[in-house]
């Protein structure tokens, strides 16, 4: 009852209300979506809507060049980016860019930009890799899921500052999960609310059902496997101390991801390997020239 | 790329080049995470040495003989058992990722001076 009186925002929703980033994700990811799910586009007409946006362009270049794809030669158009990637990937790429760029700066005192999208492309690698392993397909989907799986955070400390303190004071008093201090204090937590903005934004169902139960896993539907690689990747993120969202202890692991993946222990050095190996080079091309 | 007796693999390491029977079978492909499983199907078909991906035999060098001093490893045991006191900290998995942590906040420790 306390928190009802605390907050204005009592649901997730709410919380949207008036938010005016919302609009232009949707403008490119339905754009590209309708080009792709579209029988009759062909690579000049993705190729033409990618390129209207010059700093869109300029960063999946970035990223196509990069070592997270270690393509042996240099890609250096989008019409070639599109056939050698793929469209389905290229657009989840797409999706990732953007929503990066629409969040430059919350209240320093929470965490930094900067550390805050180090943990969210952490994660994204991690569940990129532990995806390959299980032989997924398009494991650029599960990139895209890890670094929205804290999104929901950036809205609160944006739009509910005061009450994000009461969170952090408190998440120092008391061992337990920041999550579960946000539900007591706000009456739901940052899963809630990036799958709210998820929804919102028009984005695919899977993205929204993985955000929403990446700490609890176990209650996804449809996607339940998905959930477990961004709730495993998460946790590898967290041990490696690459960036923080807020949380800074490793979150309260679902004693039944490891056997649902089939992972094996020595799989995890090399996870950790491979993150560390890519993740300068995205964060790179996810910040310069915006 | 870093040619390994089988008698030296060990579980994590991935390989560099796809490893095949005499007869051209594929026995263990690019890229494969060396697993217990794998060292033994490798053994059964007689296979001497592969090669492993340099990288993945480094870090796992590193992370087996970590010349650490003692101390700083403890403190950094120590800090890894509070990151990870939401955790059940007796599952194998949850044991190996405190391992890394560990040495990961020790290295940080000794290159930072």
């Amino acid at each position: 009852m306390d928190r009802r009186r605390l907050n204005v925002f009592s649901s997730p929703r709410d919380l949207l209300d008036g938010t005016e980033r919302l609009s232009s994700v949707s403008v490119v990811h339905e754009r590209l979506n309708e080009a792709i799910f579209s029988q009759r586009t062909t690579v000049g007409q993705i190729t033409s809507i990618i390129m209207q946006d010059a700093g869109l362009t300029a960063r999946l270049l970035r990223i196509v060049n990069s070592a997270y794809f270690g393509f042996p030669r240099k890609i250096d158009t989008i019409s070639r980016a599109v056939m050698v990637v793929g469209t389905q990937q290229l657009h989840d790429l797409t999706l990732a860019t953007s929503i990066v760029t629409l969040f430059r700066s919350i209240p320093e005192r929470f965490v930094s930009m900067e550390t805050f999208w180090k943990h969210s492309v952490a994660c994204g690698l991690a569940a990129r890799v532990l995806a390959g392993l299980n032989r997924e397909s398009n494991v650029e989907r599960f990139f895209v899921a890890g670094i929205l799986h804290d999104v929901g955070r950036l809205l609160m400390y944006d739009k509910i500052p005061d009450l994000m303190d009461k969170v952090f004071t408190r998440a120092a008093e008391r061992p337990q999960p920041m999550f579960t201090t946000e539900q007591e204090i706000i009456g739901y937590d940052h899963a809630a609310v990036g799958a709210a903005l998820i929804e919102a934004w028009k984005l695919p169902g899977s993205l929204e059902e993985v955000v929403r139960y990446h700490h609890i896993p176990r209650n996804a539907d449809r996607y339940r496997q998905e959930a477990y690689v961004i709730h495993i990747a998460d946790a590898i993120a967290h041990s490696m101390q690459c960036g923080n969202s807020g949380e800074f202890f490793v979150p309260p692991i679902d004693e039944d991801a490891w056997k649902i993946l089939g992972l094996n222990p020595g799989f995890l050095p090399q996870i950790f390997d491979l993150v560390d190996r890519q993740l300068e080079g995205v964060l790179n091309m996810f910040h310069k020239g915006g | 790329m870093a040619k390994i007796g089988i008698n030296q693999l060990c579980e994590g390491m991935i390989v560099e080049d796809t490893v095949t029977d005499l007869r051209g079978t594929i026995l263990l492909q690019k890229g494969t995470v060396i697993t217990h499983n794998g060292i033994k199907i490798l053994k059964t078909w007689g296979i001497l040495e592969i090669s492993i991906d340099e990288q993945s035999a480094a870090v796992h060098s590193i992370s087996q003989e970590s010349h650490v001093d003692a101390r700083i490893m403890m403190e950094a045991a120590a800090k890894a058992e509070t990151l990870f006191q939401h955790a059940d900290r007796n599952n194998i998995f949850v044991k190996e990722l405190i391992r890394l942590a560990t040495n990961r906040i020790a290295m940080s420790w000794t290159e930072g001076g």
